[in-house]
């Protein structure tokens, strides 16, 4: 098993990637201070197709060049993903006095914002929005696999955590209100296009849910949730060559529920249309009402059925993890990531993370490069790097975990950044 | 609105583009679109008015054409005109005692109508009326009768009877009144029978009290009844009698001639033509008729045909019509005479083939040449008269010459600022299936809303090409497909555009002439083939 396990990180390591959510374990309190406050901070995007290029340009608003689109050509596949991810996270722990002196226990309030757009499709949907219909000529293209979800939620997170030799175990349950909730799916459907283009017919079936159309603002409360995060870390030594011995932590985290007011609105997609352009029913009998009933201002109204007005439920979007994390050398910590979140149309996850002390080790302050890997998620590949500064009283990391996409734009995907700071109070 | 314009059915066509629109990214991204724009089915048989194509055998079109040139009512020349009759009825020169039982005037009026083309023998008075005035000096109160037993309403002779007060030579008593002749039937024989145009009535004067103050009454030479009858506007719906030999000559020259109105260019050659010219007359008449010229005229072209073959200058005889009151309307049976012409005995081919929007026309009518043979019989309803019709049956078999077929779409790709610039570039694309036997130059305009030209898509020159006849009927449309590149500068104009003509100019190649078919037809489907920058909102 255990050889098993270095084969799969070894692998992985070659291969690079890395996109790693925050682990509430890191908010447990572990060295001499009493307290400490921090900050996260991190957005990323990441497609098995998409490229950087496209998404700068939608980003800049100066829309990508034909060519850019062109590019994607070679990597579109039966089944396309994207994915981006936001958070905003503050915390503050305090180590608790424990009545068994033995016990390391702490008590932290965790307050983040989580934003998700995630989606899958099919090659054809990717095609039509991408390239246009004129692929299509002569054919259908299939629209059944499709599914988009944006959703962004706040969570007020009161944990507590209590480590007793090397045994750890935390529990954080949260307050979660829900801010914006999108859902569109399909179930089915196809776009005709005739061989010279001179008509279309589309069918398609789904559904398309909103929450509060009526809330402008991004941090709006739209709906009422709960949720629990809980953790067990235990050690384990999975590289025996060092003097060091590491910890397995399992991870389970936003298991909850979001409750989405009265407001939401629901939509059935379900219905047909064709268009076969202005058509002029009789040479000399042209009027302004002929051509107004041939306008296709009825689209939306043939396609969109609405449903339902009313609170809508949905389960969040859980993440379980198993985390490996061991000192390997004096200068190398690594930890290593298996993870998967459900309902988020990505792949399971595996990352990398090397840590490595640059510096002298007898320094007050430790300056680290790290690096990132992985494979899964929205890609397949990830590579990135970053540095860390650990002071007595602070700590500093920032950097990206995906360096691919940004040397090569035009084919590759990727982006991440992410800043960390936390204040550490003795 | 969520879709507008050409965004709109590009949403449609990409029926996921909304679905998967959440965030507002109005920079957008260029895609190849086709994109259907206008879809246009132009059909020759569209050049003419509806009912003038017919369907014969073998699917083949014929424009039939029935074109009246004359209608010649004759009513005017046989008014009955105003006409007034006075009498004065004086008393005696020496004192009368008069029976009040007996009239005291009782006379019997008889006059002529001055009527110079005819001598009736009846008359129904369509509309019209008698206006009388009586003027009296006789002292007591009277009662004055006409009796008009030669009008006839419904069985019903015409009397009329009105109270005359007492009058007095320094104060005479006077009557004005009309009666209404609608619907008489004025018998213009006289009293005897035995005469024509001429009108009689019996006038009377008898005592209202016959009895008192006396039976008697002091008739003298004070006392004196002037009767003044006017007979007014009398319109008569039908006369009869002896209608004396005249000729007519019709007032009009010219009429209208619309069966080629709706070819706006160029013009179309016939091998074959059939015509006939048909009189229709509904009068009871003998006519003898003659067609001194016949000339075909387009005044755009401005060119003009006259007609020559036999028919010019023959004599027409035309029977005349008879009556038969077991009509349930008009009591006519009309007698027609058609003359046939056809590419052998006339010009006719080239008379039509200038496309004349008018015919002028020369010609007259003799009535009765040979005198009365009727009997007296001879009649005219004032509604009905002499008709002249153009008829044409032109089988389609014709060589096209520059003819034009236009059709008018919508083409509201919506304003500029809700898209011009979003198609970057490409080429409208003309998918044409044509089954006519002529090749078509094609142009595609577009129009602003003031209707006024703004740009021309396709260039100069570009054609579809010609159906290919097997066995001289052409069994599946040529296909044929244009390209016209689109610029930033055309995209603008496209875009303010709010309708488009799509225009052919037929032509055939060579001296053939070539049958149109009923299931011809000429399909143009309009492509937009464009790079087009995707906006979702």
């Amino acid at each position: 098993m255990r050889r098993f396990i270095i084969l799969i990180f070894i692998f992985s390591a070659g291969l690079t990637k890395g996109q790693t959510d925050f682990s509430i374990l890191q908010l447990a309190i572990s060295d001499s201070s009493k307290a400490k406050l921090g900050l996260w901070v991190e957005q990323s995007f990441n497609s098995n197709v998409i490229n950087n290029t496209v998404v700068f340009s939608l980003a800049r608003k100066s829309g990508p060049t034909y060519q850019s689109m062109q590019n994607m050509r070679s990597r579109v596949q039966s089944t396309n993903r994207g994915g981006y991810n936001g958070y905003e996270r503050i915390y503050y722990s305090q180590k608790l006095k424990s009545k068994i002196d033995s016990v390391n226990a702490t008590g932290f309030l965790n307050v983040f914002t989580h934003r998700q757009l995630s989606t899958v499709f099919g090659e054809d949907p990717l095609r039509l929005i991408a390239f246009g219909n004129k692929d299509f000529a002569g054919k259908n293209a299939n629209l059944d696999k499709l599914d988009l979800t944006l959703l962004q939620y706040t969570t007020i997170q009161f944990g507590y955590t209590a480590e007793k030799n090397g045994y750890t175990l935390g529990l954080a349950p949260g307050l979660v209100i829900g801010n914006k909730y999108g859902s569109i799916k399909s179930n089915g459907g196809y776009l005709y296009t005739s061989s010279i283009g001179d008509s279309l017919y589309t069918e398609v079936s789904g559904q398309w849910s909103q929450s509060d159309t009526s809330s402008k603002l991004i941090y709006d409360p739209n709906g009422i949730g709960a949720s629990i995060d809980f953790f067990f870390s235990m050690p384990f030594d999975l590289f025996k060559k060092n003097e060091n011995i590491g910890n397995i932590t399992f991870e389970v985290n936003d298991l909850g529920f979001i409750i989405w007011n009265k407001n939401t609105l629901t939509y059935d997609i379900e219905g047909e249309y064709g268009w076969g352009g202005f058509k002029a029913p009789s040479l000399f009998d042209l009027n302004d009402s002929i051509i107004d009933l041939q306008r296709p201002n009825d689209v939306q109204e043939s396609l969109l059925n609405f449903t339902n007005v009313g609170t809508k439920n949905t389960f969040m979007p859980m993440r379980i993890s198993v985390r490996y994390q061991e000192q390997l050398s004096d200068k190398v910590l690594l930890i290593a990531t298996l993870q998967h979140r459900f309902m988020s149309q990505t792949l399971p996850f595996l990352g990398l993370n090397q840590e490595i002390r640059m510096n002298d080790m007898s320094k007050k302050t430790g300056l680290n490069l790290r690096f990132y890997e992985s494979f899964g998620g929205y890609n397949y590949l990830g590579l990135g790097s970053g540095i860390s500064v650990v002071h007595p009283k602070f700590d500093v990391i920032a950097g990206t975990r995906n360096l691919i996409g940004l040397f090569n734009p035009e084919y590759f995907s990727g982006i991440n950044v992410h800043v960390g700071f936390q204040w550490k109070f003795y | 609105m969520l879709f507008k314009s050409l965004k709109r059915f590009l949403l449609v066509g990409c029926a996921l583009l909304m679905l998967f629109s959440c965030k507002k990214r109005e920079e957008g991204w260029p895609i190849d679109a086709l994109i259907p724009m206008i879809d246009s089915q132009l059909d020759l048989k569209n050049i003419f008015e509806d009912d003038l194509v017919q369907v014969r055998e073998n699917d083949l079109l014929h424009l039939v054409y029935e074109n009246e040139i004359l209608d010649l009512k004759l009513a005017d020349d046989f008014t009955i005109p105003d006409t007034t009759i006075s009498q004065v009825n004086e008393g005696p020169s020496f004192n009368l005692a008069w029976d009040k039982a007996n009239p005291l005037i009782s006379d019997t009026n008889e006059s002529k109508f001055n009527i110079t083309n005819a001598n009736l023998t009846y008359a129904l008075i369509k509309s019209g009326k008698i206006k009388f005035k009586v003027t009296s000096t006789i002292s007591e109160p009277t009662i004055i009768t006409y009796n008009m037993s030669s009008a006839e309403k419904e069985g019903k002779i015409l009397l009329v009877s009105r109270n005359m007060p007492a009058g007095s030579p320094g104060n005479p008593a006077e009557i004005i009144d009309e009666i209404d002749l609608s619907g008489f039937l004025l018998n213009l024989k006289g009293k005897n029978l035995n005469d024509y145009n001429t009108i009689f009535y019996y006038f009377t004067v008898t005592f209202a009290n016959q009895v008192s103050p006396s039976n008697l009454y002091n008739y003298t030479n004070a006392d004196v009844v002037t009767v003044e009858n006017s007979f007014v506007g009398i319109n008569p719906e039908m006369v009869k009698g002896v209608f004396n030999t005249t000729t007519e000559k019709p007032d009009e020259s010219s009429s209208e001639f619309d069966a080629f109105k709706q070819i706006r260019s160029g013009s179309f050659d016939l091998q074959k033509a059939k015509f006939s010219f048909e009189f229709e007359n509904r009068i009871g008449v003998d006519l003898q008729g003659s067609v001194n010229k016949l000339t075909a005229i387009n005044s755009k072209s401005k060119k003009s045909v006259d007609l020559k073959g036999d028919f010019i200058f023959q004599s027409l005889n035309l029977a005349r019509a008879k009556e038969d009151y077991s009509l349930y309307q008009v009591p006519i049976i009309p007698s027609n005479s058609s003359y046939e012409l056809s590419e052998e005995n006339s010009n006719i081919t080239d008379f039509i083939g200038i496309l004349p929007n008018e015919v002028q026309f020369d010609m007259n009518f003799t009535i009765n040449p040979l005198g009365n043979i009727s009997g007296g019989n001879d009649f005219l309803f004032s509604d009905y008269g002499i008709k002249a019709k153009l008829n044409m049956s032109i089988p389609l078999n014709v060589r096209a010459n520059d003819l034009e077929l236009i059709d008018t779409v919508d083409f509201d790709l919506g304003s500029p600022d809700e898209g011009a610039e979003l198609i970057e570039e490409g080429f409208v694309r003309i998918h044409a299936y044509n089954h006519y036997p002529f090749r078509a130059e094609i142009q595609i305009y577009t129009l602003n809303k003031d209707n006024i030209i703004i740009d021309s898509l396709m260039e100069v020159g570009s054609e579809i090409s010609a159906g290919i006849p097997i066995n001289k009927k052409v069994l599946e449309a040529k296909y044929s497909v244009l390209s016209a590149p689109v610029n930033v500068n055309k995209i603008n104009l496209l875009y303010q555009a709010e309708r488009a003509i799509v225009k052919l100019k037929f032509n055939t190649d060579g001296s053939e002439y070539n049958d149109l078919y009923a299931s011809y037809n000429t399909k143009i489907k309009v492509v937009g083939d464009f790079k087009y920058r995707l906006i979702i909102k």
